[in-house]
Order: structure tokens, then C-alpha cells, then sequence
């Protein structure tokens, strides 16, 4: 038997059918084991954020007891009432500038995912 | 999910072909190509696009068919068919002519795996070494010395059958 003569009988093969249920059953394959797994929390680089988060309380506590002490209000320096009725005088602008990025940095964020594909 | 049932629609057959062609198992088969459409779906982020999709998809099936088979017990060479092809040299039928045929692609089975994977993607491509190559991610020069190689392998390991003259020319 020639080189040419096993590639002819190498090149043959049987009739290879797929059954009527492969594609259904590939699908709930899928659906049951390839579906993507949540996206983790992409906590080293949100740290920096939290870092931030934390740095700014502890500058809002710090001003806002100052603040109630220097004035010497009779309230609690934690108070809540207290702490905005300082920062109001002086902060109203970078308060709505705050406001303003964080709402940005939500809908941006599922803006990009929804055009991507990615959101379900 | 749509769109991926429509590549499993367009690729099932070619796919399970060439899983086919690794273990001659039809229902085998098809768990083999299941498993490979699955780890694609996984995959297909991944894919950039540096090559064909054809080609992508075929080398995700061929790493999913190389853990199968490797999980497989050794084939045994199609023994049957080898005796019955030299103890009837003077049948000359189609069906002695197609057992012996079918012996000699079973005995690509007996192959290592890289000989095997060279060989079964080879003709599965319709003899085409680049196609072969891509799939398999190695040289063409590789998958050419793979072929010579496996050819070698398959006519010491079947010197009766590959040796013998045509069983129609025998009958003539």
C-alpha cells in the first residue's frame, strides 16, 4: 500500500450525524455551567477610594468638633445638626460638586456596562 | 445566549466530527463536542481575534479532546480485522475491503497523542498542513514530520494489513 493510498482511506470517515437534542442539550450545558460567574469586587482598586472615604470623615469629624468647640454650642460636638449647620456656611458648593461626581460615577459605570454587553 | 446557540447550530457537526475521529464513539462523541462548545462559551471573551474563529474554536475542542482522550484507557489495535484481512486473502469483497479500511483508521488511535492529533487533523482539514499547524498551534514543518513520523508508527504497527496487496486486486 502506497503513501497515497492511506491518505485516501485516512481521509475517509463515517457519516458523523448530530443527534436532534445536541444543540438543546449543549444550550442547557451552558445555561448550568458556563454561565459567567459574577464579576469579584475589585477591592485593590477601590482601596484608595475607601482610603479616601475614611480621611474625609475623620476631617468632617475633626472640623465639625472643632468647630462646635470653638463656638462652644451646648450641643453634642457629634451632632449631625450641628456638623452641617458648620459646613453650610462655607461648603455648599463642593457639596453639590460631590454630589454631582458621585451621581456621574454610578451612571457611567452602568452606562459603560449596559454598551458592552456586560449587564444581564 | 442567542448568538452562541447559533455557533453551536453552525459548528455542532464539524465538531463532533473531529471528536469522532478520536475515539469512533458517536455518543462519546458528542459529549466531546459538548464539552468543547461549553469551555468556548467560557472562553470567548478571550478571543481577540488573531486568528480565525474556525481556527480558535477548533483549538479549544482539540485542548478539550486532548484531556478527554487522555483520560481514556490505551486503544487496543483493531486485531479482528487485521486477522480476518490475512486469513481471507481470497475474499474479495466491499466488506472485507471496508473492515480493512476501518482497521487501519482505528489504528490511528493506537498513536502517541502528537502523531494522533497531527494525523486526525491533517485529513481532517482535507490534507491541509497549515490548517493542521494553526489548530494545533506548532510549525508546519512540525506537523509534516508528525505525519512522516505517524505514517512510520502505522506501518510497523500494521505491517499485514498496510503491506498486503488491494483485496480486489487480489481477487482479479
Amino acid at each position: 500500500m502506497n503513501d497515497a493510498e492511506l491518505d485516501r482511506i485516512l481521509s475517509q470517515t463515517e457519516p458523523v450525524v448530530p443527534s436532534d437534542t445536541f444543540v438543546d442539550s449543549v444550550m442547557n450545558a451552558v445555561a448550568r455551567e458556563g454561565a459567567p460567574s459574577p464579576l469579584a469586587f475589585p477591592w485593590l482598586r477601590a482601596l484608595p477610594g475607601f482610603i479616601g472615604l475614611a480621611a474625609s470623615l475623620g476631617a468632617i469629624l475633626f472640623f465639625g468638633v472643632r468647630a462646635a468647640l470653638a463656638t462652644g454650642a451646648s450641643v453634642p460636638p457629634l451632632a449631625i445638626a450641628t456638623m452641617f449647620a458648620e459646613t453650610h456656611s462655607y461648603a455648599v458648593g463642593w457639596i453639590a460638586v460631590a454630589l454631582i461626581v458621585t451621581l456621574a460615577s454610578l451612571l457611567v459605570p452602568i452606562r459603560l456596562t449596559r454598551v458592552s454587553g456586560l449587564s444581564p | 445566549m442567542s448568538a452562541f446557540e447559533a455557533i453551536v447550530r453552525r459548528w455542532q457537526t464539524r465538531l463532533i466530527e473531529l471528536a469522532y475521529r478520536f475515539c469512533y464513539d458517536h455518543s462519546l462523541a458528542e459529549e466531546m463536542a459538548q464539552d468543547a462548545f461549553v469551555r468556548a462559551f467560557r472562553a470567548l471573551r478571550k478571543w481577540r481575534g488573531e486568528s480565525t474563529f474556525s481556527t480558535w474554536l477548533h483549538a479549544v475542542a482539540l485542548n478539550t479532546y486532548r484531556s478527554t482522550c487522555r483520560r481514556m484507557p490505551p486503544v487496543a489495535l483493531p486485531l479482528d480485522s487485521v486477522a480476518l484481512s490475512g486469513a481471507l486473502p481470497d475474499v474479495a469483497t466491499s466488506v472485507e475491503r471496508t473492515s480493512r479500511e476501518r482497521a487501519i483508521r482505528r489504528a490511528v488511535l493506537t498513536l502517541p497523542w502528537i502523531y494522533r492529533e497531527a494525523v486526525v487533523l491533517y485529513y481532517f482539514h482535507g490534507s491541509a498542513v497549515e490548517a493542521a499547524a494553526a489548530t494545533i498551534g506548532v510549525p508546519i514543518g512540525t506537523v509534516k514530520a508528525r505525519l512522516s513520523r505517524a505514517r512510520a508508527i502505522l506501518r510497523e504497527k500494521l505491517p499485514v494489513i498496510l503491506d498486503e496487496p488491494e483485496p480486489e486486486a487480489q481477487g482479479r
